[in-house]
């Protein structure tokens, strides 16, 4: 990705075109996760861990494999775990890595007043400076996945960075690298989006889930997160899922008509103060009080 | 304090002879804390409302600092507003005289106040101003708690939770929990746990569930 201003426009002595000239590379990358075969292994939460620098969090049981609730600010990838009861009462184990999405339309972004906290990078990884974080937790609010979590030591909000270190070297991320199923692949958007519609037609025509699909949803522009589910209309199945994510109401509202009736009346206060003064000017009470207010001003 | 002729409570007269006491000593003290906290908030509110006057955060050290101040500032100049709500309500009242001084608002304007009407403690601008403040306070709360992390309903509003209880918690009626022998902790020092259900593992499965049958059995 980092290399493409040395992509190779001619050379000297060569016969015949330069290889690859004018092909279109895409920069947008996208993580695949196919929950149909993932095995609940954890691989890619720990390898998280180990790549990000953090230790490992105690447990806490819920009658559930998962390793806790919610994902935390020192743990950003977490697998999703739900008994699931389908129509015919049958129970289904269904297992999801639940992680930032990286959205298209990011609400944490959206959410974000300190300068250069949130960035969206050309290939459309959505990453935290922590250097200027003011941890306020707008983000927090903005995030229709609940993933932006906030430290209370550090006094910062954290959340996956899909590596993007690595990306930015050519790797892949960590989780992608210790998967030891396959059921997460990682490449370029249209790459990931075609795999992921292949593996759902698969899983439609020859393995009897009929509404098997594709997670990549629209409300946020689409995601650079994108999930292979067995049966795409119920996400919520998958620990939460949401069916239409979309920046959340509150902070659209508060970055749109409040944010200018608010600057309009502050405008008009200044304005008002100023015309009124350069009008009328400033009260002088006369000294001996008989100004028929009570000297007030 | 400069002396005055009109005041509406008797318990607020003070001093001697002529002069009389306009605004007690508690008064005074919380009008100066929610003065001082306002200009606190009209520094810091403004620097998280836009990006625009984000730098004004300088002026009180910066973002971080600003962010973690400014809520308990903002706690403050509602308590005081609230205080003065308690002393001042009866005051505040709008009366039939502030009516005919509201009529005459354009003497005040042009600084003519030896034209306008007669009226009790505050006139009808600093009563507006009060009413104004105090219903404006509690929205400044809900805007504050609507859009900070601890928003208790932000799950609501962005649409992954619904009221009462946050997903991992839901489940299906009539729901049939696997219930596993035992959970693997991994790595630094986390705990194993061992659960032995009196029933076995997946006993509880139900006849309905044989189509799916987890491994281990």
């Amino acid at each position: 990705m980092s290399q493409a201003t040395l992509e190779i426009r001619r050379i000297s002595g060569h016969a015949g075109p330069v290889p690859g000239a004018g092909v279109k590379r895409e920069y947008e990358v996208c993580k695949l996760i196919d929950t149909t075969t993932c095995i609940g292994c954890k691989a890619c939460e720990v390898a998280c861990l180990e790549w990000n620098g953090y230790t490992f969090s105690e447990t806490t049981f819920n009658n559930s494999y998962q390793t806790m609730p919610e994902t935390a600010w020192n743990y950003w990838n977490l697998i999703k775990f739900n008994e699931h009861q389908r129509e015919d009462g049958s129970l289904m184990l269904l297992m999801r890595k639940d992680q930032c999405m990286h959205c298209e339309e990011p609400g944490c972004l959206e959410a974000c007043p300190a300068d250069g906290a949130i960035v969206q990078y050309a290939n459309g990884i959505v990453d935290f400076q922590q250097d200027h974080c003011i941890g306020c937790g707008y983000c927090i609010t903005g995030c229709p996945f609940n993933i932006p979590k906030f430290s209370p030591t550090a006094k910062k909000v954290f959340k996956c960075t899909l590596c993007a270190d690595r990306v930015s070297q050519g790797l892949e991320p960590a989780c992608i690298k210790a998967c030891p199923t396959g059921c997460l692949h990682f490449g370029t958007k249209t790459e990931m989006k075609d795999l992921a519609e292949t593996r759902a037609k698969q899983l439609r025509e020859h393995s009897g889930f009929k509404d098997a699909g594709v997670y990549d949803p629209p409300g946020v522009g689409g995601t650079h997160v994108i999930c292979v589910l067995h049966d795409a209309t119920k996400p919520e199945a998958y620990g939460g899922l949401p069916a239409d994510p979309h920046i959340p109401w509150v902070v659209k509202l508060w970055k749109g008509p409040a944010k200018w009736i608010g600057n309009l009346a502050m405008l008009g206060g200044v304005i008002g103060v100023t015309l009124h003064y350069l009008r009328f000017g400033a009260k002088r009470v006369k000294e001996d009080g008989k100004d028929g207010n009570g000297g007030r001003p | 304090m400069s002396a005055t002729r009109v005041i509406s409570r008797p318990q607020a007269v003070g001093g001697t002879g002529d002069r009389i006491l306009r605004y007690t000593l508690g008064e005074r003290v919380n009008h100066w804390i929610a003065g001082l906290s306002y200009i606190y908030l009209m520094i810091t509110g403004p620097a998280f409302w836009s990006p625009y006057m984000f730098r004004l955060a300088i002026l009180v050290g910066g973002g971080p600092t600003a962010r973690s101040w400014h809520p308990w500032i903002g706690l403050l100049f509602a308590a005081s507003v609230l205080w003065m709500y308690k002393i001042w309500r009866r005051d505040m009242v709008v009366t039939e005289a502030d009516r005919a001084w509201q009529g005459a608002i354009r003497h005040y304007i042009r600084n003519e106040d030896e034209d306008l009407p007669p009226i009790g403690r505050f006139n009808y601008g600093q009563k507006l101003f009060f009413w104004l403040m105090f219903y404006g306070v509690i929205l400044l709360l809900l805007s504050g708690l609507s859009c900070g992390s601890r928003n208790p309903f932000r799950g609501v509003c962005a649409g992954y939770a619904t009221l009462p209880s946050p997903p991992h918690h839901r489940r299906p009626r009539n729901h049939r929990r696997l219930h596993h022998s035992c959970v693997h902790g991994h790595g630094h020092g986390a705990r194993r746990l061992q659960f032995h259900h009196p029933r076995g593992s997946f006993r509880c499965l139900g006849k309905n569930a044989s189509s799916v049958q987890p491994s281990g059995r």
